[in-house]
C-alpha cells in the first residue's frame, strides 16, 4: 500500500470520477439513465482504473470511498442500462480485488452480496426467469467475475479468521439465489462459452473455497446435480468441452464433499445371512451411518437413500459423455468415477454400478489402470460390484454381438475385456463367453451360409499343383488379414474379440477351458467346432504372451539349478497345445473328406493358423512335431482355396522362420520323409489329388533321391491306377507326377550327356556294314595289319556276337564227347563273358530306376487307350520323355518300342490333331532310338493305315483341285507338318531299308507343305523330295518380287513358286 | 475309393531309407541318453550288481540283404545311427544282448552284457555292436566279429551269455557258445560249450521212433537215400526259451525242446513234434503270457506247444493264411506275416481255454501295381513266369514286437516329469515292425 501509488492512480482516474460524479450527483430526474454520456463516464472511469491499477496492487480505502460513491448514487437509480452497470459491476470487481479483498467489513459484505447478486442476476423469482435472461451476457459475466471476486474476497476474512459470511443464517437465502443465478448461466447460456466457464469457476470458489462444508452443500445439492447434469447430458446443443470439463469437476467435486463415506461416518456390514441378501434393499442394508451431529444434521439415513437415488438417475445420464470426441472430457470423467470410487463407494453405493460400466466403457479409448482397486477400501466390495457388473454385460453379450451396430459390439466386448482385467476372470465367466460366442457365432454363420450359395469352385487340380510348384520358391504372404469370419462379423469387431480371449487366457491358467472345449464337442458341429478352435488358439495366445517373459528367466534359473544337481525346471510347452494340436489336425483331416464350403475353408483356417501360432510358440520344439503337424500345413498349401493357401503359407512360413531360416524349401526337404509318410496313407485311400501335388513337389525340390525312398509310394499310384482307372482326373494326377519323376530320373543320370548320342545306338542298319560307326573303323578294317579276328571279338558288334556265341554252341554240340572236363569248363566262362556282354548294362540309369520306368510306361501304354484326350496327351507328354531314357539302354528299348508301336501308330490315325501331334512327337523318337529295328513296322504301318491318313487324303485332294498353297482349318496345318516330320525322320533314319517306292510315295504324300529347307532332312532321299517338288510346283522363281507376282503363284513358308511348264 | 481292403490296418508310419529288401528287424532297448543319472543302481539288494533300475526307450533297428543296418527312433521316425555295408551279405539276426523281460513285465537288465548287439549275416559271420555308452549315448560300434556257419537261412539266439548257432561245418548240427569273453577279461577267447549237437542221433539213440519217416517208402526202394526224408536235415530256427530250455526247428518239420544244462554239459530232449512234416519249419516264437510256444510252415496251420506241460500233446490251429513266415505272440495276440503278402492279426476268443480259437481281427496288405518292369529282353514284358509272378505281391520278411513292459510296472513319475513328451508317447506304446522286401519298414504302435 503505497501512498505514490494511490497519487498516482488518483492522477490517472480523477478526471473521469469527475465526470462521472458530475453525472451521478445531478438531482434523479435530471439522470439520463440511458444516456451516451452515463455510459461513456463508467467506461472512461473502468477504463482507467483498469490500466492504471496492477491487479495485486491494493488501494487505500479513502481512493476506494471516493471512486465508489458516483457509483453507489448510480446504484439507487432505476432502470440503469445493462452496459452501464456492466460497467459498475467491472469496477466493482476491480474495487474488491484491489481494495476490500485484503479487508472487508461483514457490514459492507453484507451490502455488497445482494447487491452484486441482484444486478447480475436479477431478483429471485424461482418461477419466472424472464429478468434473468433479459440481461445480457456481458453484464452476466462482469457479474460472475465480481461475484467470484468478491467470494475470494470472503475466503481471505474466513482465513483471518474475521467473519465466516455463510455460518450466519441469514445470509444463506441469499445464498440459494447466487447459486441458483449462477447455475442458470451456467446451463442457459449454452452461446456463452467465457459465461459458462466462469459461472462454473465462481461456483467452485464459492463450494470448495469458500463453504466447504459438505453439511451445508447438501441443502442445495439436489439442484446443483440436475442443473449439473443437464448441463453434462444436453444432446441438443452442444456443449464446449472446457465447460463439460468444468461441470464434471464441479460435480465431482461437490459429491465427494457432500457424500463422503468418512465425512457422513459409513460404516459397511458384510451381508451375515442369505435372508440379509435377499431384502429388497439390500444396497442400504449393510451401510451403518454414524448418528447426528452438529456437523450433520441434514445428511441423515433417510436422506441418503432419498437423495442417493437421484444422484444414481443424475449419473446414469453421464453415459453420453463417454465417446466424447475430446479426450479432456473422458478424462475428466474417468477421474470422476475413479473419485466417486474412491471417497462415496458406500454412500453413492447405488451409482457405483453406473461408475463402473462408465469406466468399463472409457476403457475403450483410454487407458484404464487398475489402480483405483488397489486404493480402494473395501476391494472385496468394490469387486463384488464389479463382477456383477461384469455378470450384466457377459449376459448381454449375446445380445449385442447380433448387434448390426459395430462400435456398440465393440464396446461390449471392451468392457468385459476391462472388467476382467480387473482381476474379475473366472472359469464360469469364461465358459459363458465361450458358450455364448459358439451360440452366436454358430447361428450367424448358419444364418449367413443359408442366404449365399457355396461360392467354392473345384478348380483343375492340375494347374494347382502347376501353381504350388512354380510358386514354392517365391510365395509371398497375401497381406490381406488373415482374419476368418469376415462374413459374418467385421474385423474390428473379429479383433476385438480375440482381443478378449486372449486377455482373458492372460488372466487365469485356461488349461481346464481349453480341455473342457476341446473334449466336449461329440454333439458339435463343424462351424462350432472350429469357433471353439478359434476361441482356444486365442486363449491360448493370451497365456503364452504372459509366460513368454518368465521363458528366459526359467532357463537362466535352469542353468544354475542344473550346475548345482538340483531338480532343473525347464519351461515347458502347456500340456493342453498339443491337446490343441491334435484336434487341429483331426479337424483338418475330417475337412479333408469333406465338401468343400465356406465352412470347410474357415474352420481350416483357423485350424492352420493354430498350428502357427502352435509353432511360434514352441519355436525349435516345434520340430519335434513336424512328424505329425507338417503335413496338415503343406496339404493345404495346395488347397483350391486361396484363402486357406493364405493362411497355410502363413504358418508354413511361421514353422519354417522358426526352424529353417525362413526357407520354406528347407522345410520341405528336410522333411520329405514326413509328408512322403503321410502321402502314402492318404494315397491308399485314394484322396489323391493334393497328395499328389505334395509328392511332385518334393520329388521337384529334392530330386530323384528321394523317389528312391518312396518308390513303396510309386507302387500304391501304381495300384491305384490298376483298380481306378476310369478316373481321369486321378490318372491325370499320377502321369503328371511321373512326367515330373522322369525329368528328375533324366536330371539325375543324364546331366552330363545332355545330348544323347544317337548314332551310339544305331547301328544295326544292313546298310551300316559290318557294325561299323564311324570312318576310324573302316580304315581299321581296310587295314590289313589289323584285320583279325581278335579285333573283332574285342569290339563285337552285337550281330557279330551273336553269331559268335552260336557257333561256340554249335562246336560245343558237335565235339561235345571230345571235349576235356578243363575245356567244357573254359567255353563256358567264355560264353557267360559273352553272354554278359550282350547283357552288359552300359545305361547311366540304373536297372532298378530303369524298371521303374518301365512300369510307368507300361501304365501309360495301357491308359492311352483311355477316353479322356486330356490324359492321353498327358501319357504322351510323359512317353516322350521317357523314350529318351530308355533309349540309354538300346538293347531293352526294343522291346518296350515293339510294345508300344501298334498303340502309338494307333494314335496317330486318330481324329483329334492334338492327340496325332502329340503320338508324333512320341514316334519321331522312337523311330530317330531305334532305327533299322523298325523298319518293317514303319513301311507296314504306312502301307496299311498312314498313307491313308485323313490329313493326307484332304490335302491330296486340294492340291489335286489346285495348285494354289493348301490352307489347312485350325490345328490341322500344324499337325500335317508333323505327319510329314513324322515321314521325314523315318526316311532319314531308316533311310535305304525303306524301298524307293515306298519314299516317293510318301514324298509326295507330304509334299504340298514341304519347303527347301526341309528337303535336305530327307537324308538319302532329298534327290526324290527335290524331283517330287519340282514336277509339282516347279523350280522357285529367283528373284521373283511382288509386283511380278502372279495370283496363281503359291507362297510356301515365305518362298514364291510359280508353275513352270516342264520340258518334257 | 480306397485300394485298402476292408478289415485293414494301416501301419502309423513307415521307415523309408533301406533301397534293399529287409531282412531282418529288431528292437533294441537303450536307455534314456544324457540322463546318466537315470540308471541307477536299483535298491533291492538281492541282486545288487546285476539289476539296474533303468528307463529304457524302444529303438528299432533294421538291416537289408545288403548288410546295411539302420537304426531308428521312434520317436522321430529318423536314423539315428546307420552302417552302410556292415555285413557283406543279407543279414539274417538281431539280437540285443543283455536285457530280458521277466514276468512281472520289468527288465532283467545283466549289466556285463546290456549294451552289446549282434548281427548275423549270411556272410558267415557274427559282429557285435556296443549300442550304446555308459553315458547312453548312441554308438552302434562294432567291437567283435567271429565265423559262423550261413549256409543255411537258419537264425542264431542268444540268451544270457549263451549263443546258440548253426554248426560251423554242419548245418544239420548246432553249437552253443559262452560270450563271456565280451566282458571278463581273463576270458579271452569264444568257448564252444557245446560242439556240434546231433538231435537226430540222440534221438536214435533214445531209440525214438519216427513213424513219420516209415511212411516214406522203403530203405530198398532208394538206397542212395536221395530222395528219404528221414532225417531231420538243416536247422530253421533256433529260440532260447528260458537259459535251460532251446527250440529247435528242423527242415523236416520237427520241433524239438531240449533241455539244456551248460555245467553239466548234457542235453536232455523234452519234446519232439512232427506236426510240420515233411514241410520245413519256418517261425518259432514263445508267448510268455501263458508259456506256450508257436511255430509254422507254409501249410495253414500252426502248431502250439504248451510248454507248461511237456507231456501234452502240441495243438494244430488252422489258420486262414499260408506260408507264414514269421510269428508274433504275446498275451491272446496272434501275428503273422506270410510269403503271399499279408500279415494278419488275431486274438484269442477263448482266452483262458485249453483250446485256443483265433479270431482274425485285422489284415495288411501292400498294395502294388499289376504292371512291372521287366529287364528282360527276351520274351514280352508281361510274360507269366514265375520271376514276375513273385513280384506281384511285396514279401513281408521280418516280423518284430515291442511290449512296453515299463508301462506295466509304471514309470516313476519323478522321471516322467524330465522326459521329453514324445519320448514319453513311445515309451507308453507297443510296437510290431514289419520289414518288406521293398526296402520299407512299417511299424504298427496301436497293437
Amino acid at each position: 500500500m503505497s501512498i505514490d501509488n494511490d497519487k498516482r492512480i488518483f492522477a490517472i482516474i480523477r478526471p473521469s470520477c469527475v465526470t462521472l460524479s458530475q453525472i451521478a450527483l445531478a438531482p434523479q430526474e435530471q439522470i439520463n439513465t440511458q444516456s451516451l454520456e452515463l455510459i461513456n463516464a463508467l467506461k472512461d472511469v473502468f477504463q482507467n482504473l483498469d490500466s492504471s491499477i496492477n491487479p495485486h496492487d491494493i488501494i487505500s480505502s479513502n481512493l476506494t470511498d471516493y471512486i465508489f460513491v458516483p457509483l453507489s448514487y448510480l446504484l439507487k437509480l432505476p432502470d440503469l442500462s445493462d452496459t452501464s452497470i456492466t460497467y459498475i459491476l467491472k469496477i466493482i470487481t476491480i474495487l474488491i480485488r484491489n481494495s476490500w479483498s485484503a479487508n472487508l467489513p461483514y457490514a459492507l459484505a453484507r451490502q455488497l452480496f445482494p447487491l452484486i447478486t441482484y444486478l447480475t442476476g436479477g431478483s429471485p423469482n424461482p418461477k419466472d426467469d424472464t429478468e434473468i435472461k433479459g440481461k445480457s451476457d456481458e453484464l452476466k459475466l462482469s457479474g460472475a467475475t465480481a461475484l467470484q471476486q468478491f467470494f475470494n474476497s470472503l475466503v481471505n476474512q474466513k482465513n483471518k479468521k474475521e467473519y465466516d459470511f455463510f455460518s450466519n443464517v441469514e445470509n444463506l437465502p441469499a445464498l440459494g439465489h447466487v447459486v441458483t443465478v449462477l447455475l442458470n448461466f451456467t446451463e442457459k447460456s449454452p452461446s456463452c462459452v467465457e459465461l459458462q466457464a466462469q459461472s462454473l469457476s465462481t461456483l467452485s470458489t464459492l463450494y470448495f473455497d469458500l463453504i466447504n462444508d459438505g453439511e451445508v452443500l447438501s441443502y442445495i445439492l439436489p439442484g446443483n446435480v440436475s442443473t449439473l447434469t443437464k448441463v453434462l447430458a444436453s444432446r441438443g446443443q452442444r456443449t464446449h468441452y472446457t465447460v463439460l470439463v468444468q461441470t464434471i469437476d464441479l460435480l465431482g467435486k461437490l459429491l465427494l464433499l457432500v457424500y463422503n463415506d468418512e465425512d457422513l461416518g459409513i460404516t459397511y456390514q458384510d451381508i451375515q445371512t442369505i435372508q440379509e441378501a435377499l431384502q429388497e434393499d439390500q444396497e442400504f442394508d449393510h451401510i451403518q451411518l454414524k448418528d447426528a451431529s452438529f456437523q450433520k444434521v441434514h445428511r441423515t439415513r433417510s436422506w441418503l437413500r432419498g437423495t442417493s437415488t437421484q444422484v444414481k438417475m443424475a449419473l446414469g445420464n453421464l453415459v453420453v459423455l463417454q465417446d466424447h470426441a475430446k479426450w479432456e472430457v473422458k478424462e475428466s470423467l474417468l477421474k470422476f468415477c475413479e473419485s466417486v470410487l474412491g471417497e462415496c463407494l458406500y454412500s453413492l453405493g447405488t451409482s457405483i454400478p453406473v461408475m463402473v460400466k462408465l469406466m468399463a466403457n472409457l476403457s475403450n479409448s483410454l487407458p484404464v489402470s487398475g489402480t483405483f482397486i488397489k486404493t480402494c477400501k473395501n476391494k472385496d466390495y468394490l469387486q463384488e460390484i464389479l463382477s456383477s457388473e461384469l455378470n450384466n454385460f457377459v449376459d448381454g453379450f449375446s445380445a449385442t454381438i447380433q448387434s448390426p451396430n459395430q462400435d456398440k459390439i465393440n464396446m461390449n466386448i471392451n468392457s468385459i475385456q476391462f472388467l476382467c482385467e480387473l482381476g474379475n476372470t473366472n472359469e464360469v465367466v469364461i465358459s459363458k463367453l465361450v458358450e455364448t460366442t459358439i451360440i452366436e457365432l454358430n447361428d450367424m454363420l448358419v444364418k449367413k451360409s443359408k442366404q449365399s450359395a457355396n461360392l467354392i469352385s473345384e478348380s483343375d487340380t492340375i494347374t494347382d499343383l502347376m501353381v504350388v510348384m512354380k510358386d514354392m520358391n517365391h510365395l509371398s504372404l497375401n497381406p490381406k488379414a488373415l482374419s476368418t469370419y469376415d462374413n459374418v462379423l467385421d474385423a474390428s469387431v473379429q479383433l476385438k474379440l480375440a482381443r478378449m480371449f486372449q486377455s482373458l487366457g492372460e488372466q487365469i491358467d485356461p488349461s481346464n477351458i481349453i480341455n473342457s472345449i476341446l473334449i466336449d464337442d461329440i454333439d458339435k458341429t463343424l462351424n462350432e467346432r472350429g469357433i471353439s478352435l478359434w476361441i482356444v488358439n486365442n486363449l491360448m495366445q493370451g497365456y503364452t504372451t504372459k509366460l513368454q517373459p518368465d521363458l528366459l528367466f526359467d532357463e537362466f534359473l535352469d542353468f544354475q539349478e542344473d550346475s548345482n544337481g538340483t531338480q532343473a525346471l525347464a519351461h515347458e510347452t502347456p500340456e493342453f497345445t498339443f491337446v490343441i494340436l491334435d484336434y487341429c489336425k483331426s479337424l483338418i483331416e475330417e475337412i479333408s473328406g469333406l465338401e468343400a464350403s465356406k465352412s470347410t475353408e474357415q474352420v481350416s483356417c483357423i485350424a492352420l493358423d493354430t498350428i502357427g501360432v502352435v509353432a511360434n510358440l514352441m519355436k525349435t520344439e516345434f520340430e519335434m512335431e513336424l512328424v505329425d503337424y507338417l503335413y496338415p500345413v503343406i496339404d493345404s498349401l495346395a488347397s483350391h482355396s486361396e484363402v486357406i493357401r493364405n493362411h497355410a503359407l502363413n504358418s508354413a512360413l511361421i514353422i519354417s522362420d522358426n526352424l529353417y531360416g525362413g526357407s520354406l524349401n528347407q522345410l520341405v526337404v528336410q522333411n520329405t520323409d514326413y509328408l512322403i509318410d503321410a502321402i502314402s496313407v492318404r494315397l491308399s485311400n485314394a484322396l489323391t489329388s493334393r497328395s499328389t501335388a505334395i509328392l511332385a513337389v518334393c520329388t521337384k525340390l529334392v530330386g530323384y533321391q528321394v523317389v528312391q525312398n518312396f518308390k513303396d509310394v510309386i507302387e500304391i499310384t501304381f495300384s491305384l491306377l490298376d483298380y481306378y482307372h476310369g478316373y481321369e482326373d486321378l490318372c491325370l494326377d499320377f502321369f503328371v507326377l511321373f512326367e515330373i519323376i522322369i525329368d528328375e530320373v533324366k536330371r539325375e543320370y543324364l546331366s552330363d550327356a545332355s545330348k544323347l548320342k544317337i548314332e551310339d545306338f544305331n547301328s544295326q542298319s544292313s546298310f551300316n556294314p559290318w557294325g561299323m560307326k564311324n570312318i576310324d573303323q573302316l580304315i581299321n578294317l581296310l587295314d590289313k595289319s589289323q584285320r583279325d579276328i581278335d579285333i573283332v571279338l574285342e569290339k563285337p558288334g552285337y550281330e557279330e556276337t551273336i553269331n559268335r556265341v552260336q557257333e561256340l554252341d554249335s562246336d560245343d554240340e558237335e565235339e561235345e564227347e571230345v571235349l576235356t572236363a578243363e575245356q567244357n569248363q573254359a567255353d563256358q566262362e567264355d560264353s557267360k563273358e559273352l553272354e554278359d556282354e550282350i547283357t552288359k548294362w552300359v545305361s547311366p540309369i540304373p536297372q532298378e530306376t530303369y524298371k521303374l520306368l518301365q512300369q510307368m510306361a507300361a501304365y501309360g501304354e495301357r491308359l492311352l487307350t483311355h477316353p479322356s484326350v486330356k490324359l492321353e496327351l498327358q501319357i504322351l507328354r510323359t512317353m516322350k520323355k521317357v523314350i529318351v531314357l530308355f533309349a540309354t539302354q538300346p538293347r531293352n528299348l526294343l522291346p518296350i518300342v515293339a510294345n508300344l508301336w501298334p498303340i502309338i501308330t494307333n494314335l496317330i490315325v486318330n481324329e483329334d490333331p492334338k492327340i496325332v501331334m502329340a503320338a508324333c512327337d512320341v514316334l519321331i523318337l522312337i523311330i530317330e532310338h531305334s532305327g533299322s529295328f523298325i523298319s518293317q513296322r514303319f513301311v507296314q504301318f504306312w502301307r496299311s493305315s498312314m498313307k491313308g491318313h485323313h490329313l493326307f487324303q484332304t490335302t491330296s485332294k486340294l492340291s489335286s483341285l489346285s495348285t494354289k498353297q493348301i490352307n489347312l482349318p485350325g490345328l490341322n496345318l500344324k499337325c500335317f507338318q508333323k505327319l510329314s516330320a513324322v515321314i521325314r525322320v523315318a526316311l532319314k533314319v531308316l533311310g535305304k531299308s525303306i524301298p524307293d517306292i515306298t519314299a516317293s510315295e510318301m514324298i509326295e504324300t507330304c509334299s504340298p507343305l514341304i519347303n527347301d529347307e526341309e528337303i535336305d532332312s530327307f537324308g538319302d532321299f532329298s534327290d526324290i523330295a527335290w524331283m517330287v517338288k519340282f514336277e509339282k510346283y516347279g523350280a522357285p522363281a529367283v528373284g521373283l518380287n511382288e509386283v511380278d507376282m502372279k495370283k496363281e503363284d503359291v507362297v510356301i513358308n515365305g518362298i514364291s513358286y510359280r508353275f513352270v511348264e516342264l520340258v518334257k | 475309393m480306397s485300394i485298402v481292403q476292408e478289415n485293414s490296418r494301416y501301419p502309423i508310419f513307415t521307415l523309408r531309407k533301406h533301397t534293399h529288401a529287409i531282412t531282418a528287424t529288431e528292437f533294441v532297448k537303450i536307455p534314456i541318453s544324457t540322463t546318466s543319472r537315470l540308471i541307477t543302481p536299483s535298491t533291492s539288494t538281492s541282486n545288487s550288481s546285476n539289476s539296474l533300475q533303468t528307463t529304457c526307450k524302444p529303438y528299432v533297428i533294421t538291416a537289408d540283404e545288403k548288410g546295411n543296418i539302420k537304426l531308428w527312433d521312434l520317436k522321430t521316425h529318423r536314423v539315428v545311427k546307420e552302417i552302410d555295408q556292415a555285413h557283406e551279405g543279407s543279414i539274417l539276426s538281431i539280437r540285443q544282448l543283455g536285457i530280458t523281460t521277466n514276468t512281472e513285465g520289468t527288465y532283467n537288465i545283466n549289466s556285463t552284457l546290456f549294451g552289446f548287439v549282434l548281427t548275423h549275416s549270411r556272410d558267415h559271420t557274427i559282429k557285435f555292436w556296443k549300442l550304446f555308452d555308459d553315458q547312453g549315448l548312441i554308438l552302434l560300434k562294432e567291437v567283435y566279429e567271429m565265423p559262423v556257419n550261413a549256409l543255411n537261412f537258419s537264425n542264431v539266439d542268444v540268451m544270457d551269455n549263451f549263443l546258440v548257432s548253426a554248426n560251423t561245418s554242419d548245418s544239420n548240427k548246432f553249437d552253443i557258445y559262452d560270450l563271456k569273453f565280451l566282458y571278463v577279461e581273463s576270458a579271452k577267447h569264444l568257448t564252444r560249450e557245446f560242439e556240434a549237437v546231433d538231435l537226430f542221433k540222440q534221438c536214435q539213440q533214445n531209440k525214438y521212433k519216427f513213424t513219420e519217416f516209415n511212411i516214406r517208402g522203403k530203405e530198398e526202394d532208394d538206397p542212395e537215400n536221395v530222395n528219404r526224408v528221414d532225417k531231420f536235415g538243416i536247422i530253421m530256427k533256433f529260440l532260447w526259451i528260458t537259459k535251460e530250455i532251446l527250440a529247435v526247428g528242423y527242415e523236416s518239420g520237427h520241433t524239438l525242446i531240449v533241455k539244456v544244462d551248460i555245467k553239466a554239459k548234457k542235453m536232455t530232449i523234452q519234446q519232439i513234434s512232427a506236426h510240420h512234416f515233411p514241410n520245413p519249419i519256418l517261425s518259432i516264437s514263445y508267448n510268455k503270457d501263458n508259456n506256450t510256444l508257436l511255430t509254422s510252415s507254409i501249410r495253414s496251420k500252426i502248431i502250439q506247444h504248451d510248454l507248461s506241460n511237456l507231456q501234452s500233446e502240441p495243438q494244430i490251429l488252422k489258420i486262414n493264411l499260408t506260408k507264414i513266415s514269421n510269428i508274433v505272440t504275446y498275451t491272446d495276440k496272434l501275428i503273422l506275416s506270410s510269403w503271399t503278402g499279408y500279415i494278419k492279426f488275431f486274438q484269442n476268443s477263448r482266452q483262458g481255454s485249453e483250446t485256443p480259437s483265433y479270431q482274425e481281427i485285422a489284415q495288411f496288405k501292400k498294395p502294388k501295381g499289376l504292371l512291372v518292369g521287366n529287364l528282360n529282353i527276351i520274351g514280352n514284358n508281361q510274360s507269366n513266369d514265375i520271376e514276375s509272378q513273385k513280384q506281384y505281391t511285396v514279401k513281408p520278411n521280418s516280423l518284430a514286437v515291442f511290449i512296453g513292459d515299463d508301462l506295466k510296472k509304471g514309470i516313476d513319475p519323478q522321471y516322467q516329469r524330465r522326459l521329453d513328451r514324445r519320448d514319453l508317447m513311445v515309451l507308453q506304446k507297443n510296437f510290431l515292425s514289419v520289414g518288406f522286401d521293398d526296402g520299407t519298414v512299417m511299424v504298427y504302435d496301436d497293437i
